[in-house]
C-alpha cells in the first residue's frame, strides 16, 4: 500500500523520462511556431497568448525539475516577457514575434542537445545567453512604447553571436518568418568560431556518430485514440463473430475448417489481448516518476516530505493515463509549493516537521478517481477571494455572495494565482487554469476540499469510459446487470429458517440481521421500478456499500464475476441515477451497469449510518451473542466474535483421535466438544441428519462446537445472573426474554 | 429550417401508417430487428440499448416517441440507425421504405393541426405525387428529456 521509492529514481527512469520530455516538447513546439506566426496576425487574441504561455510555462518546469539549467533560464525570462504579452502590459509587435520565435529556434536547439547527450550542458552558452539577453531587452524598456533595438542595445557584443542562430537550424522552416522580422537581428550574420561547434554537432547526428540509435521522435509512434478505439470495438465485434463460426464449424466435421476455425479463434484471441493491452496501463506508471519529482521538488523549495501513494495498479485506458499525468504533476507541484508548509513553520504550528503527501487511485463507481491530499496549510477562502478580487477575476459584490467552499474553486480560474511570491516551480496563475483544462478534455472534473491549517484534498475523477474493471453479473428479471466489484462486500443466501429469522420488516421496510446488525434490504426489482414481489423461495442478498452506506440488494440470480468494459450510455438515459453505464456481455448482449450510490439515493437510504467492517458495540455494555439451543430446548449463548464459522457435518464423517471426536476439515483435523455434556447438561437425541457445529478459533487453533441449533444473533447488554453458574457456565442471563446460560468458551474448548 | 436546402434525398419508412422520412445525410445505416436489452426507468420512448459493433446505441420507440397508436400489436423492430450531435441512436420504425430523390420539391410547414408530439419532431412536409412525407429533424427526435413520463418498467 504505501511505498516510498526513493532509490527508484535509477538511470533508465531519467532516460524515460527526458524521452517523454522530448517527445512531448517537440510536439509542443510545433504547435508554438503556428501560434506565434497566427498571432502576429492576430495580436489581440488572448486566447492564442494564453495557449503560447502554457506550453513555455510547462517546458520551464520539467526541465527545472530534469535539471536542465540553461533551457530553464531561458524559458523563464520567456514566460516572463509572455505574462506581459498576456496580461496586456505588452503589445505583440514583428519584432517581439521574432525575439519569441527565437526564443522557440534555441529551445529545440537545445532539445537536440539533449536528446543526444542526456544534458544541456554542452550547449552553446553563450547563444542562450544571448536570445536570454534579447528577451530581457525586451521586457526592460516594457513601458516605452517603442523597444526597437533591444539586442543592439545589450553590451555583451549580440552582433557576432546573433549569426549561428541560422546556421544552427538550418532545417526549421520557421527560420523563414523570423528574417523578416527581427531586423536587427538578421543583417548582420557574421559567423564566429564559438557557435561553429554547435552546428558541426548538428552535422554530425545524422550521420555516423550513433548509427544505431534511433531519435526519440521516430521510436514511438503517436496513433490517433479514436483510431484505437475503432480497433477495440472491431475486435469485439469479430471476437463475437469467431464464437458463432466456431458454434457452427462444430457439428459439421470438415476438419479443413475446424482447424481454419481453430487458428481464427487463437489469433482473434491473441489480437484482442494485444489490443487491449495497448490500450490499458496501470497507473504506477505515473507513480513511478513521483518519489523523483516530490524529492527533487522538496530539496529546491527546502521542504521535507513524506510521499505515500497507493492503488499501483488502478488500471486505466492509455490515452487518460496520458491526459493525467500533465495535471497530476502541477497538482503534486502544487502541494509542495503551496501546500506542505517549509518545516520550521510546520513545527510552529505544532505539526510534524516533514510533511505528508498522499496518492491515491482507485475504482469508484465506474470512474477513476486520483486524490491528491497534503496535510499543508490548507487554502484560505478569505485569501482566495481577496486575491479574485485583485485580480479581478470576480467583483467584491459576486465574492461577497459566494460560499467559503465556492471561493476555493476559484483557484481554477484563468489568471489566478494564491502565491504571496511568484516561484520558479508554480504560482504564476496557469497552473490550475492548465490542470482544469486538461481534465475537463478527457471528461473528467477536478475539484477541491480544503481545511485552513489541515490542508487540502484534490480530487479528479475521470469517466471509465475505456476502463476495465471486475464486476458481479446479477441476474433480474431476465436480465443481465453488472455490479462494481467494488461497490461489492459480500453475498448472503437465506432459505427456509433463516430467512424467516433473518428478514423483518420495520415499518414496512425489510431488513435483515445480519452478525447482529441490521442491514437495510432493498430489492433490485423495487430499485428499477417494478413491483415490490414478495417470495418465500430463498433470498439471494448482496451486500453492497458506497458512500459510506452500506445496504443489502436482494436479487434473483447470481452469475459470476467478470473483467467488463464500462462503456458510455446515451443522453437519453444520463438522467437515471440506477446506471452507470453499461458493457458488452460475452454473447454480445448489452447489460446495465448499476449505480449503487445512485440506487442508494433512489430508494433513500443514503443516509444510513454505515456498518462499519468491524463493528464496534453501539453502547460498550453490548455484545453481539449468538443464542443456541442444546440438550432439547436449553438455551444458551456464545459472544458472537469467538465464532468464525457456522458449518454442518455429516455424523458419518465424525471420526476419532484418541478419546476426542474429530472431523476432517478444510485440509485440516478439526476437534469436537459436544456442548451439551460440556455444560452439565444432558445431550439430546440427533434431530436431523447434520450435526451442527460452532467453529471457534482462537490463537490460530480451531473447535468445532457441537450444539442442536443455531436461533439467533443478538446485540444486546448482558447483565448477567450468577444463577445457573457452573463448570462452562459464567451465569445466565435474560436474552430476547428467555433465561439464557452464557457459555464459558475457555472452559468448554479447554477441557 | 436551412439544412433542407441542400437535402434532396429522404430514406423513408412508415410509422403507424405515417410516411416519414429523414434526410440521407444523417442517416448511418439501417437495420433489422436487433436484441435489445430494455432499461427500466427510462423515458417511456426508449425501448432498449442495442449493442452496434461494440458501440452501445439507445434505441426509441418512434411510435412512442411521437404517441401514435395503431392497432398492431408488436411494437417497430426496424432499425434506421441515425447520427444526432455526435451520437447515434436507433430509430425504431415499422417499415423501410426508399430513399426518395425530392429535387425540385420544396419543405413546407407542418400542417396545425397535428399532433403536438408529431408536429415537436417533424419540421416540414414534402408533397409527393402520391403521398406526404414528413420530414424528421433527428436532433428533435432523439430528444426524449421533454417528452415522455418515465417507464416503470409498466407498474406502480
Amino acid at each position: 500500500m504505501v511505498s516510498l521509492m526513493e532509490g527508484g529514481g535509477g538511470v533508465d527512469d531519467d532516460a524515460e523520462i527526458i524521452a517523454e520530455f522530448l517527445v512531448e516538447s517537440h510536439e509542443n513546439l510545433d504547435q508554438l511556431d503556428r501560434d506565434l506566426v497566427a498571432l502576429e496576425q492576430d495580436p489581440g487574441s488572448r486566447e492564442k497568448l494564453a495557449s503560447i504561455f502554457r506550453t513555455i510555462h510547462t517546458i520551464k518546469g520539467t526541465s527545472g525539475f530534469l535539471g536542465f539549467g540553461h533551457l530553464e533560464s531561458l524559458t523563464h525570462v520567456g514566460e516572463n516577457l509572455l505574462s506581459r504579452l498576456r496580461d496586456g502590459e505588452m503589445l505583440l509587435d514583428a519584432e517581439l514575434t521574432g525575439t519569441l520565435l527565437r526564443m522557440v529556434d534555441t529551445v529545440r536547439d537545445l532539445l537536440a542537445v539533449i536528446e543526444r547527450t542526456g544534458a544541456d550542458e554542452t550547449a552553446d552558452a553563450v547563444v542562450v545567453a544571448e536570445v536570454v539577453a534579447a528577451l530581457k531587452a525586451a521586457l526592460e524598456p516594457a513601458t516605452a512604447p517603442s523597444a526597437t533595438q533591444p539586442p543592439a542595445t545589450q553590451p555583451p557584443a549580440p552582433e557576432p553571436v546573433s549569426a549561428p542562430e541560422p546556421t544552427v537550424t538550418p532545417d526549421q522552416p520557421s527560420v523563414v518568418p523570423l528574417a523578416a522580422a527581427p531586423t536587427p537581428v538578421a543583417p548582420q550574420p557574421v559567423p564566429e568560431p564559438t557557435p561553429v561547434a554547435v552546428p558541426t554537432d548538428a552535422a554530425a547526428d545524422p550521420g555516423d556518430d550513433e548509427p544505431g540509435t534511433r531519435s526519440v521522435v521516430d521510436s514511438s509512434v503517436r496513433v490517433d485514440v479514436n483510431l484505437l478505439d475503432n480497433l477495440v470495438q472491431l475486435v469485439g465485434e469479430l471476437v463475437l463473430t469467431r464464437n458463432q463460426i466456431l458454434q457452427r464449424t462444430d457439428g459439421l466435421g470438415d476438419a479443413e475448417l475446424v482447424r481454419a476455425a481453430q487458428r481464427l479463434d487463437l489469433v482473434a484471441s491473441e489480437l484482442q489481448e494485444g489490443v487491449m493491452q495497448t490500450r490499458m496501463q496501470p497507473i504506477g506508471q505515473v507513480w513511478a516518476k513521483m518519489p523523483r519529482i516530490v524529492r527533487d521538488l522538496a530539496a529546491q523549495l527546502g521542504r521535507e516530505v513524506h510521499l505515500e501513494m497507493e492503488g499501483h495498479d488502478t488500471e486505466l485506458d492509455r490515452s487518460l493515463l496520458e491526459a493525467l499525468k500533465g495535471p497530476l504533476t502541477h497538482l503534486v507541484r502544487n502541494s509542495l509549493d503551496h501546500g506542505i508548509e517549509p518545516p520550521e513553520r510546520r513545527i510552529a504550528a505544532g505539526k510534524a516537521a516533514a510533511g505528508r503527501l498522499s496518492l491515491r487511485a482507485r475504482h469508484e463507481s465506474g470512474q477513476v478517481v486520483v486524490e491528491i491530499t497534503d496535510d499543508g496549510a490548507g487554502i484560505d477562502p478569505v485569501r482566495v477571494a481577496e486575491t479574485a478580487i485583485a485580480r479581478g477575476v470576480i467583483t467584491a459584490d459576486q465574492a461577497a455572495r459566494m460560499e467559503p467552499k465556492e471561493l476555493v474553486q476559484l483557484v481554477f480560474r484563468p489568471g489566478f494565482s494564491t502565491a504571496a511570491t511568484v516561484t520558479n516551480v508554480s504560482g504564476r496563475g496557469v497552473g490550475m487554469d492548465v490542470v482544469r483544462t486538461n481534465i475537463e478534455r478527457i471528461g473528467g472534473s477536478v475539484d477541491l476540499s480544503s481545511q485552513v491549517g489541515l490542508g487540502t484534498t484534490c480530487r479528479v475523477r475521470i469517466p471509465l469510459t475505456l476502463a476495465i474493471i471486475p464486476a458481479l453479473v446479477v441476474g433480474e428479471g431476465g436480465e443481465r446487470y453488472a455490479i462494481p466489484q467494488a461497490n461489492l462486500v459480500e453475498l448472503v443466501r437465506l432459505e427456509g429458517e433463516d430467512l424467516r429469522n433473518g428478514v423483518e420488516m420495520l415499518a414496512g421496510s425489510p431488513v435483515l440481521r445480519l452478525r447482529g446488525h441490521l442491514l437495510p434490504l432493498v430489492a433490485l426489482t423495487t430499485a428499477l421500478g417494478g413491483p415490490s414481489s414478495a417470495t418465500d423461495g430463498p433470498l439471494t442478498v448482496v451486500v453492497v456499500q458506497a458512500d459510506g452506506s452500506r445496504f443489502g440488494l436482494c436479487i434473483e440470480e447470481v452469475y459470476d464475476t467478470q473483467e467488463i468494459v464500462v462503456k458510455p450510455i446515451g443522453r437519453q438515459l444520463k438522467g437515471l441515477a440506477t446506471y452507470a453505464g453499461a458493457t458488452i456481455m460475452g454473447d454480445g448482449r448489452v447489460a446495465l451497469i448499476l449505480d449503487v450510490p445512485g440506487i442508494a439515493a433512489t430508494a433513500g437510504i443514503d443516509h444510513v449510518v454505515a456498518d462499519e467492517p468491524e463493528p464496534k458495540p453501539v453502547d460498550d455494555d453490548a455484545e453481539a451473542l449468538l443464542v443456541l439451543e442444546v440438550a432439547a430446548g436449553r438455551r444458551a449463548a456464545l459472544p458472537l466474535r469467538a465464532i468464525s464459522r457456522l458449518e454442518e457435518f455429516d455424523p458419518a464423517r465424525v471420526e476419532r483421535s484418541g478419546n476426542e471426536e474429530v472431523v476432517q476439515y478444510r485440509d485440516g483435523i478439526l476437534p469436537l466438544v459436544r456442548l451439551a455434556p460440556a455444560i452439565g447438561l444432558r445431550e439430546s437425541e440427533l434431530t436431523g441428519d447434520q450435526l451442527s457445529v460452532v467453529v471457534h478459533e482462537a490463537d490460530g487453533r480451531r473447535v468445532g462446537i457441537i450444539i442442536d441449533r443455531v436461533l439467533d444473533v443478538v446485540e444486546t447488554a448482558v447483565v448477567r445472573s450468577e444463577v445457573g453458574r457452573r463448570t462452562g457456565v459464567l451465569g445466565s442471563a435474560i436474552v430476547q426474554d428467555r433465561v439464557t446460560d452464557l457459555v464459558d468458551l475457555e472452559a468448554v474448548v479447554g477441557r | 429550417m436551412s439544412t433542407t436546402v441542400a437535402t434532396h434525398q429522404y430514406c423513408t419508412f412508415w410509422v403507424a401508417g405515417l410516411h416519414f422520412g429523414v434526410a440521407v445525410d444523417s442517416v448511418q445505416e439501417v437495420l433489422r430487428s436487433q436484441t435489445m436489452t430494455p432499461v427500466p426507468r427510462a423515458p417511456e420512448a426508449v425501448r432498449g440499448l442495442i449493442n452496434l459493433r461494440g458501440q452501445i446505441v439507445t434505441a426509441l420507440d418512434l411510435r412512442r416517441r411521437l404517441d401514435l397508436h395503431t392497432d398492431a400489436d408488436e411494437s417497430p423492430e426496424m432499425n434506421v440507425i441515425v447520427r444526432s450531435r455526435g451520437e447515434v441512436v436507433s430509430l425504431l420504425v415499422d417499415r423501410i421504405g426508399d430513399v426518395i430523390d425530392t429535387s425540385g420539391l420544396e419543405l413546407q410547414p407542418v400542417p396545425s393541426n397535428l399532433p403536438v408530439m408529431v408536429r415537436e419532431v417533424v419540421h416540414g412536409v414534402l408533397t409527393l405525387p402520391d403521398a406526404i412525407l414528413l420530414v424528421v429533424d433527428p436532433d428533435r427526435a432523439v430528444d426524449v428529456s421533454a417528452a415522455g413520463e418515465p417507464n416503470n418498467g409498466g407498474t406502480s
